[in-house]
């Protein structure tokens, strides 16, 4: 959009540039064309006259009038004297001949020593023609090539002008900033018009021509940077304002600026009623439009702008209507003649609107960098979890009728915050902005239609949103393969014990069993041979029998812990004393818990086991004990502690390990301090669930 | 004498059956679970009811269950509970009223076959059978500054042997020490422990693994 806008102005400035081009100074007249004048042209005319017969040749060339119209009447109308008076009657006679949109010549000064004719063009073709003869004969035709002299710029607008054209440079800034590279290309372009002007104070006539032109180019560049300021654009508007923004910079020159500039009056305007009425409704007409379009676009903008409560349509309206003003106080003091406003008033308005418009873009670049602001808020809030993503949203973007949408792969669609598909149509006035990350859908944004007016904004929140979105979803993902990684750990815990309980009983049943009844029937072996055979047989059946009694104790020793029958029946306390009341080591047990579930009852059991274990063969303590008692909250926390050598450590494919992965499957969590020679201390926080 | 065996393996019900007919003990009746086994002990009121301790359908503490349903029913009738595990609140269980006919032993034990026949006339007689497992731990249990250090090694040994339930005599037997040193010691200990003395060797028994059981906190 913004090409379309520079487009645009750049057209604009092309053809106020070529209205100048047509008369530009320094241009060499061709030695054909000269001897076709000079045959054409009554010979015994002055060199003088030839000049304006050729000047006006230039200027009704653009007519309808044909060359040999042109001569014809020259020839024929002119047979006068030398003096300008002569000179006009002449003019005047063709003009009154020539119609259509003919460009007026007055000549208002003949310099007779210099061979010079000083005359005002005008109509859109060119303003100021001198027509020079040299010595030689020569024709040439210069613009400007005499600076006038006297006061051109007052020095408190000098000043004013400065400031502005500076004041263009700080916005210019402040837009690169806030990355408005359309609204930085304007303001750049205005700042250098602005500054420009102030080379019409300088007596080089090829820089007080670059002084008079720039004002021509400041109307454009400020129409540029309000239409870049309002939020709402389209390639009509641009178009529009473009195309205003190159006949307000032709009609600013033409009748502003001669004015402004402390040009003498143009006389062919001033007093030509007709003449000067077409000039004044051609200004009328495109301030009116420039006003009309800029007012539609603040118009279109202000839902954007209310929604973000940004303050710039106030400047830019401001802006707008003083240039309105302003034309018109112009167009006033034209009318009256006396040049009264001329002075200053309509000079400083011209100045203040030129002044409004950094300041208008500028809030609108500051404004916009607080609205980044809301955007770091929303990643700040999005990083600190446990937002309501939906307001902060609404917030970042300006639009609380936003509603984020999350991609669902159960549901392979877009849903909203309850879970409910949203259809593939949005409703009218609404637009859906899809938000990806890493090349995939993760979410949507549904809102006003009106946000698309402020792309940059929207992206950057999309972006933030998607991100976010995008981190909820892997968390979830995380979240549920971490469930999936404890339902499964906690499986293979519970097939562990299972296997184990049915090993136990498959002993207990089985190789115990058999081993009794092995025992019984050597005892009867034994009674039988008592006293009838050797007794070596009986010795043997006795080393046989306490064979059988040592297996047996063997098989206890296997399979007690298999399966802890007394936790089932009596609960953690009997259990844990029962376990420390079989070991070496005088065991501190203090077990004050009433009964849990049997998962947290089973994972104390284990971890006192284990632990007292590792007391056992490790730390070479004389003494532990063990606590198990229900925290504040409700968890069961078991510790054991010892005083011995410590250095213990949850290698792998060690008990803790193990007894680690026993915790966490139930949701606990296992701590093991052991410093070397200051003990050991395991700490177990389980759920009572 | 006549028993009932109550065990799930049929293996061990019939090497006991062997066993104990070849000692001239009568075995009227052997049941695989606890399922009516109260009922016909008490009807058919054996001497002792020798029962496992883990039994179907559960495979838990039935045995224990029904051996203390018949001591409240029928004490008159002994129980000896047997069990492949020892576990100290069992025994604490089967003595809680009183200890007169009561047995806890390892399954091992019926592989020595003097001794096991020992317990099981003791409890038949109304005397106590503990096994030396449960008074061993409940000896080792520990807890600070116990009263029981104040005993001497030999009372200690003599202490076990009370609470495993045998008389001043069989106590003399296994420490090679005459009756008397024995009933001196047994005053000593008693006295230490701050215990009565206790003519009756059940009541003895009881009161013995309790004070260990408890630490004599509760006597």
């Amino acid at each position: 959009m913004r090409i379309w806008l520079a487009l645009a102005v750049v057209a604009g400035i092309a053809a106020v540039s070529a209205t100048f081009w047509i008369g530009r100074g320094q241009k060499s007249i061709p030695v054909a064309d000269l001897a076709r004048l000079e045959s054409a042209i009554d010979p015994s005319l002055s060199p003088v006259h030839a000049a304006l017969a050729w000047s006006f040749e230039i200027i009704g060339g653009r007519t309808t009038l044909t060359d040999a119209d042109l001569d014809r009447r020259l020839v024929d109308g002119y047979r006068g004297g030398d003096t300008a008076e002569e000179i006009q009657a002449l003019f005047d006679h063709m003009l009154a001949e020539v119609t259509g949109p003919v460009s007026l010549v007055r000549i208002h000064e003949i310099d007779h020593e210099r061979g010079t004719a000083v005359g005002i063009g005008a109509k859109g073709v060119m303003l100021l023609v001198d027509v020079a003869v040299d010595e030689q004969g020569r024709i040439g035709l210069w613009q400007f090539s005499e600076p006038p002299s006297g006061p051109r710029i007052p020095p408190w607008q000098t000043g004013l002008l400065v400031a502005a054209g500076w004041a263009f440079v700080g916005a210019g800034l402040l837009a690169r900033r806030s990355g408005r590279s359309g609204t930085v290309s304007g303001l750049t372009l205005g700042s250098i018009t602005v500054l420009a002007q102030v080379l019409a104070l300088s007596d080089a006539p090829s820089l007080y021509l670059i002084g008079r032109l720039a004002p021509a180019l400041v109307l454009p560049c400020a129409l540029w940077v309000l239409v870049d300021t309002c939020p709402v654009k389209g390639r009509r508007w641009i178009l529009a304002t473009g195309a205003l923004a190159a006949v307000q910079g032709a009609v600013a020159v033409w009748l502003v600026d001669p004015v402004r500039l402390g040009h003498p009056p143009i006389p062919g305007i001033t007093d030509s009623p007709d003449q000067y009425r077409q000039l004044l409704t051609a200004a009328a007409g495109t301030t009116a439009a420039t006003m009309a379009v800029l007012a539609a676009l603040v118009w279109r903008s202000r839902r954007v702008w209310r929604s973000q409560g940004d303050p710039a349509p106030w400047v830019v309206l401001a802006a707008a209507g003083l240039w309105a003003v302003t034309a018109g106080a112009a167009a006033l003091d034209l009318g009256l003649g006396d040049a009264a406003l001329s002075g200053d008033v309509v000079p400083g308005a011209t100045l203040v609107v030129l002044a409004l418009v950094p300041v208008a873009s500028a809030l609108t670049s500051v404004h916009g960098m607080w609205g980044r602001a809301e955007l770091a808020d929303l990643v700040v809030e999005i990083e600190r979890g446990h937002l309501d993503l939906q307001s902060a949203v609404a917030r970042a973007l300006g639009d609380d009728s936003v509603c984020v949408l999350r991609w669902s792969d159960e549901a392979a669609a877009l849903v909203d915050e309850g879970g409910r598909p949203a259809g593939a149509e949005v409703e009218e006035g609404r637009r859906r902005t899809h938000l990806m990350s890493s090349g995939r859908l993760v979410g949507a944004l549904e809102h006003d239609a009106f946000m698309l007016r402020r792309p940059d904004r929207l992206q950057a929140v999309a972006a933030v949103t998607g991100m976010a979105l995008q981190v909820e979803r892997l968390n979830a993902q995380v979240m549920t393969q971490l469930e999936e990684v404890r339902t499964s750990r906690s499986r293979i815990v519970s097939a562990g014990d299972l296997a184990r309980r049915r090993v136990e009983r498959d002993l207990h049943d089985g190789a115990q069993q058999r081993l009794v009844a092995l025992g019984l029937l050597l005892q009867r072996g034994r009674r039988l041979v008592d006293g009838r055979v050797c007794d070596e047989v009986g010795a043997l059946l006795d080393r046989a029998s306490g064979e059988v009694r040592d297996a047996l104790t063997e098989l206890r020793e296997v399979s007690r812990g298999m399966n802890p029958t007394l936790l089932n029946e009596r609960g953690l306390a009997a259990a844990i004393e029962g376990l420390a009341e079989r070991l070496p080591i005088a065991i501190e047990v203090g077990v004050v818990a009433g009964r849990v579930s049997h998962e947290t009852e089973l994972t104390s059991y284990y971890v006192v086991a284990e632990a007292l274990t590792n007391v056992i063969k490790h730390s070479g303590a004389p003494e532990a004990s063990v606590t198990v008692e229900h925290q504040a909250d409700g968890h069961l926390r078991i510790v054991v502690e010892d005083h011995g050598c410590g250095g213990a450590a949850a290698k792998s494919g060690s008990g803790l390990e193990g007894l680690s992965d026993r915790v966490s499957a139930i949701g606990g969590e296992l701590r093991v301090v052991s410093p070397m020679d200051q003990g050991t201390t395991v700490e177990a926080v389980l759920p009572c669930g | 004498m006549r028993v009932i065996i109550a065990d799930d393996s049929a293996l061990i019900r019939d090497g006991l059956k062997h066993l104990l007919d070849g000692e001239g003990i009568d075995v009227v009746g052997s049941f695989g679970d606890a399922d009516g086994l109260v009922d016909f002990v008490c009807e058919a009121a054996p001497d002792v009811l020798i029962v496992d301790i883990r039994m179907p359908p559960t495979f838990t503490t039935e045995g224990l269950e029904a051996a203390l349903e018949v001591r409240r029913r029928c004490p008159r009738i002994g129980v000896l509970v047997l069990s492949q595990h020892i576990e100290t609140v069992y025994a604490v269980d089967l003595l809680s009223e009183n200890a007169a006919g009561v047995g806890y032993l390892l399954k091992d034990r019926v592989t020595v076959i003097d001794d096991f026949l020992d317990s099981l006339r003791r409890v038949a007689a109304g005397g106590s059978a503990i096994d030396p497992e449960v008074v061993a731990r409940l000896l080792r249990r520990s807890r600070r500054a116990r009263p029981l250090d104040r005993l001497t090694d030999r009372e200690k040994s003599v202490l076990a042997l009370m609470a495993e339930g045998h008389s001043n005599a069989a106590i003399g037997d296994r420490l090679s020490v005459n009756q008397r040193t024995v009933e001196t010691h047994v005053g000593n200990i008693l006295t230490k422990l701050d215990l009565l003395p206790e003519p009756a060797i059940d009541r003895r028994v009881r009161a013995v693994i309790l004070w260990l059981e408890t630490d004599g906190e509760a006597t």
